[in-house]
């Protein structure tokens, strides 16, 4: 009972041990996939829905766009949702309030961007600033998005945190010049990077985001402890947008030691795990019946004292 | 006289315990080496027919995101591959290059003619344009010319050349000017990327480009279940294409930035640059799966899609 106690408190120590290295990972691409499905659905339908419905959508942003006089914002993360028009939610609404996808290559960041809503607060989702431009591919637009990033080291559990207050924690690698994609409907608009700064709740109320005219802008925010980064980047032409995302666009090959490690190792931990129960089960078929038992101390000092007689009956023999 | 042992029995046994146990021990060391050697062979056959590849960049879109593992299937003698595919190939950007040749006192020279020449070993091999393609001859006579424009400039296609030195020999001056006689050297250097991209059409298939719509295969719109982006941005000349025997054209699923055989001057993708079929994504768990069999068309007739 004590050996089967002891087994099991292994067991749950191993797992406690590889689930905690392994946790960041598999949460980690459980919610991008979970991410991914969603995007996969937006895609269906926005091809589903037509040239026509597409552009009307755009039009219908545009509008909405033109209603908005100066683009401030509050610290969502603690304010929560503070204004918001009545018709807001339907714009661009085209699949579980997802507006957009935001891709940012050199940080390996792919997410669907939500409307801002009590159901999906900035605290949890990537959400669309109600109180900016909504993307509608024209000029004069700031989109502001904003979205948790609470660091390794503040999340529950321990230092791990959890996946999506971790969404934008690697937006402080971004620097002036890298490019921001964002994916609305069937059209893709890519924005350069132009400025990194962190503010305090405070600052980023005092903020003037309002674009000039002609210009299209999109900010980022995210939450770092008690202050926040802001991230303003500038649409840029997609021409030289592809130009400079084709240097990228390439296949590599793993080295010989990299394809042994990943080809090797799986397979060298199924077939010791296939040893191990080949061996668990020879070691139970094969066993003799007292095998492994530890013997009786009183049967062994009875056989000890039988021996003693009997090396004394033979000396007796011996010496008549 | 026979003296009985009480212990005899348990030291028979225990010695079959211990033959015992040492004969598993025997068994576990080979079944051990047994394991180690079928990995080894197993790693090398897989590698002779598969290969592991990672890709990069936003050209496949959500399809294949930044950093994915996937596992290529080597290409056969005569394989073929169907729409949806998404294969490997290594594409060698072939750009032309542009000379402006100026003689001695610094002069343009305008409106002479040259020939292309390469030297191998002691070998001079002229360029030479044939009906069977691009070929290397030993006589001037069946070279092809190369004419220097108003401003001086040679611009020869180096789609046929390898990346190397060549020269240009002047065989005719314009009028009033003397030969050249240096030869003119210069290097092509087309950079070589590997690729992946997905196959929308086979030899013999038919390919409809336009900036303004959708590309379209055999008449019938691609499908954009799976694409991002739209093919207006990419802005591709409008032509129509047959694909040629060995030649397939490749798109990738980001529409916008995907820089793909819609492209002019990057061309279809010939059978000779294929590294493989991607198989399977292994990694991120967001691609996890099967890669081939993607349905690259919109279902419904010719006859539809036309109207």
């Amino acid at each position: 009972m004590k050996k089967l106690f002891a087994w099991i408190l292994a067991l749950l120590l191993l797992v406690v041990v590889i689930g905690h290295f392994l946790y960041p990972v598999l949460s980690d691409q459980l919610a991008r996939r979970r991410d991914a499905e969603m995007m996969q659905e937006y895609r269906e339908k926005t091809s589903a829905m037509g040239k026509e419905q597409r552009e009307k959508l755009f039009a219908e942003a545009a509008e909405w766009n033109k209603g908005l006089e100066e683009i401030r914002m509050e610290d969502i993360f603690t304010a929560g949702i503070t204004r918001t028009t009545r018709d807001y939610q339907n714009h661009m609404n085209v699949h579980s309030g997802i507006i957009a996808e935001l891709v940012i290559p050199d940080i390996g960041v792919s997410l669907p961007v939500y409307h801002l809503s009590t159901e999906t607060p900035a605290t949890y989702k990537l959400v669309h600033v109600n109180t900016s431009s909504l993307p509608a591919d024209g000029s004069g637009e700031n989109i502001v998005l904003a979205g948790p990033g609470v660091l390794k080291t503040e999340g529950f559990p321990g230092k791990l945190g959890l996946t999506d207050d971790r969404m934008l924690e690697e937006l402080d690698r971004l620097i002036p010049g890298n490019l921001v994609v964002l994916n609305v409907l069937d059209r893709t608009m890519v924005y350069r990077v132009k400025g990194v700064q962190m503010l305090s709740p405070a600052g980023l109320k005092e903020l003037d985001l309002t674009p000039d005219e002609g210009e299209e802008k999109l900010t980022l925010v995210s939450q770092r402890k008690d202050q926040r980064l802001l991230i303003q980047a500038e649409r840029i032409p997609i021409r030289e947008a592809r130009t400079l995302l084709a240097e990228n666009d390439q296949a590599t090959f793993p080295s010989n030691w990299q394809n042994v490690l990943l080809l090797g190792c799986p397979v060298l931990i199924a077939g010791l795990l296939v040893l191990w129960i080949i061996e668990l089960i020879r070691g139970r078929f094969y066993r003799l019946p007292d095998e492994g038992k530890r013997e009786d101390p009183e049967q062994l000092e009875k056989a000890l004292e039988s021996m003693d007689q009997i090396s004394n009956e033979i000396n007796e023999v011996e010496e008549s | 006289m026979e003296i009985y042992h009480p212990r005899d029995e348990e030291l028979l046994r225990e010695m079959k315990r211990v033959r015992r146990s040492d004969r598993r021990r025997r068994l576990c060391r080979g079944l051990i080496i047994l394991l180690t050697l079928s990995i080894a062979v197993g790693l090398f056959v897989f590698l002779r027919y598969y290969q592991l590849v990672v890709a990069h960049g936003t050209g496949m879109g959500d399809t294949l995101p930044e950093g994915s593992l996937l596992l290529i299937r080597k290409p056969e003698a005569g394989q073929t591959y169907q729409a949806g595919d998404v294969i490997l190939y290594e594409k060698r950007l072939a750009k032309p290059v542009e000379l402006t040749i100026l003689n001695s006192k610094g002069k343009t020279r305008r409106y002479c003619r040259y020939v292309l020449y390469r030297d191998v070993g002691t070998t001079r091999q002229y360029y030479a344009t044939t009906e069977g393609g691009a070929a290397w001859i030993s006589t001037v006579s069946g070279a092809d010319i190369f004419e220097s424009t108003e401003e001086g400039t040679v611009s020869i296609g180096t789609e046929n050349l390898k990346n190397g030195e060549y020269w240009l020999k002047e065989v005719e001056a314009s009028y009033g000017q003397a030969l050249l006689t240096d030869p003119i050297p210069f290097a092509v250097v087309n950079p070589v990327k590997t690729q992946l991209k997905r196959v929308l059409a086979g030899p013999g298939e038919r390919v409809v480009l336009s900036p303004y719509a959708e590309t379209r295969v055999n008449g019938l719109l691609i499908s954009t279940d799976y694409t991002s982006g739209r093919t207006e941005d990419a802005a591709p000349e409008g032509r129509r294409l047959i694909m040629a025997r060995d030649r397939y054209f490749v798109q990738g699923d980001q529409l916008s930035l995907s820089v793909d055989s819609r492209e002019t001057d990057y061309s279809t993708v010939s059978d000779g640059e294929i590294l493989g079929r991607a198989e399977f994504a292994l990694w991120p768990l967001q691609c996890f799966g099967n890669l081939t069999g993607r349905q690259t068309v919109v279902a419904g007739t010719e006859t539809e899609a036309a109207e």
